[in-house]
């Protein structure tokens, strides 16, 4: 603040004094109304920034609100069932990817074997051999 | 006032300035209710509009709101008393309104007399001064703002406010002259 001759004078020392005075012997009731006033401006930040929650937040609420009413425990159970249900669901699908995944990891145990590629070609007649000598 | 290490949250600001804002409204209202009207819509415009601001700029922008809102009152009684007084002549009487409320009113000299203290002259000095010198007064002699601060928070020029805080001083010493010799 700037220095100003006229804050010296007297009559602005004692105003100041005097109205610093009377602020500080403010009535109970009007420091209560003053703190009421206060605490209801504030509370406005509160709705503001609820306000300004990220949207997608908002939206789960707006989804999940109707069900809020469930207990948890029921929730998460049924959230396992579900989940339970839409893999085996996904596992029996004929899908052509997986189906080549299942032919490679049998092609990769044959290789892995040791044993001749001309076996598994012929493997029905060697099945139909080995049952023969046992039967004969 | 704002502290020099830690800068204030908004509710410590509203707290230290929220009595001292009520005392000038109600100075120059002459209410305790009509000031709290004011002092809560001040507050309320503030934490609205300008919560996000620096913590600097909270003090003059709420001196401003203030200003502003006892401005706006003040211009709603004067219609207000204007229109009262029109009807009290059409009923031929002569009686002052008693309302508390008009504008700068004060309490009456045996009042003044009978409480004989320096505050109590003091108020009703302020009271009888322009609102525009009331207002120029407080903030230079009582929240020791600059000329420029004065200015901004009055919404008026500089040379304006040395006008206005000078006419204030001459009006206060003649008034109070008695009691601060």
């Amino acid at each position: 603040m700037n220095k100003d001759p006229l804050n010296d004078d007297k009559l602005v020392s004692n105003a100041r004094h005097l109205l610093n005075q009377s602020v500080s012997e403010l009535d109970a009731d009007t420091s209560e109304r003053l703190e009421a006033a206060r605490r209801k401006a504030l509370a406005q930040t509160e709705c503001k920034q609820a306000a300004h929650r990220p949207a997608l937040e908002q939206i789960g609420n707006m989804l999940t609100a109707p069900y809020a009413a469930i207990p948890r425990p029921v929730a998460m159970a049924a959230s396992l069932i579900l989940a339970t249900g839409a893999t085996v669901f996904w596992l029996n699908q004929a899908s052509p990817l997986r189906e080549d995944f299942v032919q490679a990891l049998e092609d990769v145990a044959m290789l892995s074997t040791g044993d001749e590629p001309g076996l598994y070609e012929e493997i029905d007649f060697y099945l139909w051999l080995e049952g023969y000598e046992q039967r004969g | 006032m704002p502290n020099d290490t830690q800068p204030l949250t908004l509710e410590q600001f509203l707290v230290q300035s929220e009595k001292r804002i009520f005392r000038m409204a109600q100075l120059a209202t002459g209410n305790r209710d009509e000031a709290l009207d004011i002092v809560q819509d001040a507050m309320m415009k503030l934490v609205q509009k300008y919560s996000t601001r620096p913590a600097s700029e909270w003090g003059p922008l709420l001196y401003r709101i203030v200003q502003s809102r006892i401005t706006d009152w003040y211009r709603r009684q004067r219609v207000r008393n204007t229109l009262f007084a029109f009807w009290r002549s059409d009923d031929n009487s002569n009686h002052a309104v008693a309302d508390n409320t008009i504008i700068h009113s004060s309490p009456a000299t045996e009042t003044v007399s009978q409480r004989n203290n320096a505050t109590a002259a003091l108020e009703q000095a302020l009271r009888l001064l322009p609102l525009r010198q009331q207002q120029a007064f407080l903030l230079r002699a009582w929240e020791g703002m600059n000329t420029r601060e004065t200015a901004a928070a009055m919404s008026c020029s500089e040379g304006s406010v040395k006008t206005h805080y000078s006419r204030a001083l001459k009006h206060l010493k003649k008034q109070l002259g008695d009691y601060w010799p």
